[in-house]
């Protein structure tokens, strides 16, 4: 089972995407809305977003079937991205091809977590975890609603 | 709106064999996440080059497609998934878009108009209605993109 099978939560989407020109442009867009759903402020809505396009760009590389195969989970104060299934040694890979000269790896610069791992039964097939924290810059809408607001 | 080819006609769903989709989107069925479909699917016309005014059929057609599964697929204290997949094949786009519920029934104290389907079926080439292989219930529709639009 991976991740197509399992039903999305609040503020969770599945995306699959062919790689090429599309996945950039698709992947953005969900992770932007999530982001800023889950109150994400601006400076790591970008991170986020330069995150989104790293993965659109390199994945499908390392994919068993040549597309971008992500779920991403925004909740408040993180949002996430799990990258796979990745061919074995994918995730290292991945991370790895998201060096750029001069810059430094953009995934490890900017995410709080990396973390490569496999599941049992998938014959090796790795994911990749991405996590990125973010402080809120103001209470979040239902903090400031307050717990008896009706 | 789309000017050439027959007019959308709701019939069983189509036999063809199945190709993998370019694009495949599963969220929760919500409301909120119909913004979320229309948002990639701006995304993903962005990519092939669709003119606006396509586009902006293409995006009312797919909300009408999500909204009724958001209000007719589940009942309201129940989570089910919303799925959208995308293909481009010869110049068109064919939306999928499938519920796990109980797919598009009347209901009494339905809040649309009952103007969902016959909107998708003047703004796309054409409309399916039917159930794919695990039997859930599953709108299709077809896009003629413009002459400019395509696979980049």
């Amino acid at each position: 089972m991976t991740f197509n099978d399992v039903e999305p939560g609040s503020n969770e989407a599945s995306v699959t995407v062919v790689g090429g020109p599309l996945a950039g442009p698709v992947l953005g867009r969900v992770v932007g809305m999530l982001a800023a759903r889950a109150d994400c402020p601006i400076d790591r809505l970008d991170d986020a977003l330069l995150v989104a396009d790293a993965i659109a760009a390199k994945a499908a590389s390392f994919s068993y079937d040549g597309r971008v195969n992500v779920f991403v989970s925004a909740e408040i104060g993180s949002i996430e991205l799990l990258v796979g299934p990745l061919r074995p040694d994918g995730a290292d890979d991945l991370v790895e091809s998201a060096a750029l000269p001069g810059v430094g790896n953009v995934l490890e610069r900017v995410a709080d977590e990396i973390e490569a791992s496999q599941r049992d039964g998938e014959g090796g097939a790795e994911y990749l975890r991405i996590r990125l924290g973010f402080d809120l810059q103001r209470p979040s809408m239902i903090d400031r609603m307050g717990s008896d607001a009706s | 709106m789309a000017t050439d080819g027959s007019r959308g006609t709701p019939g069983p769903a189509s036999n063809e064999v199945t190709v993998t989709p370019d694009l495949e989107l599963k969220l929760p069925a919500r409301a909120e996440n119909v913004a979320v479909v229309r948002h990639a699917f701006g995304g993903f016309a962005e990519a092939l080059s669709v003119d606006e005014q396509t586009l902006a059929d293409i995006k009312l057609a797919i909300t009408e497609a999500c909204t009724n599964v958001v209000i007719h697929a589940y009942d309201d204290d129940e989570d089910g998934a919303l799925e959208v997949d995308a293909s481009i094949d010869d110049r068109r786009l064919i939306v999928v878009i499938r519920d796990r519920g109980r797919g598009i029934v009347p209901r009494p104290d339905s809040p649309g108009l009952g103007l969902g389907l016959p909107l998708i079926a003047t703004l796309a080439e054409s409309l399916e209605l039917g159930k794919d292989d695990a039997e859930h219930t599953e709108v299709r529709m077809t896009f003629a993109l413009d002459e400019d639009g395509g696979v980049p």
